[in-house]
């Protein structure tokens, strides 16, 4: 399915899910795409074959008296399973589905596809995303949302705003995608999977919000005790912004933002994103080219795909395009590092020392492209 | 760019700016924008800024687009909350990258 160089329009995604299913023989493993979930029988021999099988499983479907389970899980990982002196077998379970979960080209490029098919879902971290709400109806989504909070009211029939931080524009429910999607059988998935999400709605239909409306929501976000806090958006300097964010740095919460999108030009990152207390991040093409439009400046940190991401929406899916997209793939790393122990700053620097140089400028890359795996001390050689 | 424009202006307790682009030629105009500010909004006393709409708001950082038809239009619209009362110039700017659209109207408050 995913070669790491495609990804995939509405289209052919919709002629994908039309033929999902396939029947494969015995060799079905080996002719699954290491994206696709496959649903096989294993048998383990001993503890740490059942214990391995468990942690690689996305979901259980049968445990047997024997030593054997069903489980749904990656091809990849499948794979992987086989290998493992201390499981006996691994078979395809008769007929599977290929379901039809798209890895955005972005996911698969910060290697977060490697994270997942080694357990890394983020589970027990909080993220945040400041932005224009989160579709709490969305079923690649739903499973992870937490609390919401409105600090502007959501504008739409009573159908869109179930919530008060329900997303009447589609911009927050994007970035939530790309931070946080389900690893599941539709849609896409997110660079981590199953951090809990919080939607702070500060930006208005029309994706637009006040200095003191986003403040507060980076306060409620320190308050609240979550990790990390995704601000897909700009404009100019804000001293009540920055302090807000100073606020939220001391109380260990990692802030990542969008660089800006006045591109092509230089030093040009806007705000919050130049705060020194914000990790500012910058847009990628698929061909590892900065973005066009991806502003750029002494204060870019990091580089993350931006151009033509596809996502959630309300009630569907979307390709769009900015640094808005770049940064909440931060965000979702940023998610998975603190499951994993990292305190804000520990996390920022992970990230920092573990991205990979793409060959852009200081101003462009900052210390290089994401790359999910290396930070979560993964082997990424499929690069 | 053959884009004509207009700017209405409604006062009551609040002033409200509904800023009208039409595209007046025979061809599709396409417009794209950087961010969410896809127009904006200022209030001139004498040539002096007493609001602007931008001022002290951010902005969702995904790009764009919009097509408009010959004949099409797009509305922009904006609220100045707390207007003090006085006569002023409003000025809407189409915020589309590489093009040139503005509308100025006269109004009290």
């Amino acid at each position: 399915m995913s070669d790491g160089n495609s990804h995939f329009s509405r289209r052919s995604v919709l002629k994908k899910s039309t033929g999902a299913l396939a029947v494969v023989g015995v060799s079905g493993l080996a002719s699954a795409d290491p994206d696709d979930f496959v649903e096989v029988n294993v048998g383990f021999a001993g503890d740490s074959g059942h214990q391995a099988a468990h942690n690689a499983a996305d979901s259980v479907e049968r445990e047997f008296a024997f030593d054997a389970m069903t489980i749904r899980i990656p091809a990849r990982a499948a794979k992987a399973l086989e290998n493992r002196p201390d499981v006996r077998y691994v078979e395809v379970n008769g007929e599977w589905e290929a379901f039809s979960q798209t890895t955005p080209w972005g996911i698969d490029r910060v290697d977060a596809d490697v994270a997942h098919a080694n357990g890394e879902t983020g589970a027990g971290a909080d993220i945040a995303i400041i932005d224009t709400g989160i579709d709490s109806d969305h079923p690649d989504l739903q499973a992870n949302l937490g609390e919401g909070k409105a600090f502007v009211k959501c504008r739409g029939n009573p159908r869109m705003c179930r919530q008060p931080w329900d997303d009447d524009n589609d911009h927050g429910t994007h970035c939530a995608g790309i931070a946080d999607a389900l690893n599941n059988d539709e849609g896409v998935v997110g660079v981590s999977t199953e951090v809990t999400l919080h939607a702070a709605k500060v930006l208005d239909k029309n994706g637009s919000g006040s200095y003191s409306d986003i403040a507060a929501a980076i306060e409620w976000t320190a308050d609240q005790g979550y990790d990390v806090g995704s601000m897909s958006l700009g404009g100019s300097a804000s001293s009540t912004v920055r302090d807000a964010c100073q606020y939220a740095t001391d109380r260990g919460v990692l802030l990542v933002a969008a660089a800006g999108n006045d591109g092509p030009c230089t030093d040009c990152v806007g705000y919050p994103a130049g705060y020194d207390t914000v990790v500012a991040v910058s847009a990628t093409s698929e061909d590892d080219s900065l973005a066009n439009f991806s502003s750029t400046g002494a204060e870019v940190e990091l580089a993350a795909p931006g151009e033509d991401v596809y996502s959630s929406i309300p009630g569907g899916y979307d390709t769009f395009s900015g640094t808005s997209m770049a940064c909440p793939h931060v965000a979702g790393a940023g998610g998975q590092l603190m499951a994993n122990g990292y305190t804000n700053d520990e996390a920022r620097q992970r990230l920092r020392d573990t991205a990979e140089d793409i060959g852009l400028g200081d101003n462009e890359q900052g210390a290089g492209l994401l790359d999910v795996a290396v930070a979560l001390g993964l082997d990424s050689s499929d690069d | 760019m053959p884009l004509d424009s207009s700017l209405d202006v409604t006062t009551d307790r609040d002033v409200q700016f509904t800023f009208i682009v039409t595209n007046s030629g025979a061809d599709p105009v396409d417009l794209s924008f950087s961010d969410a500010l896809e127009a904006d909004f200022a209030v001139l006393d004498d040539g002096s800024e007493r609001w602007r709409f931008s001022e002290g708001r951010m902005f969702a950082q995904m790009l764009g687009s919009e097509t408009l038809d010959p004949g099409g239009t797009a509305t922009y619209e904006a609220t100045w909350d707390d207007p003090d009362s006085g006569s002023y110039t409003a000025v809407a700017t189409l915020e589309a990258n590489e093009t040139e659209c503005e509308a100025r109207a006269e109004f009290s408050v």
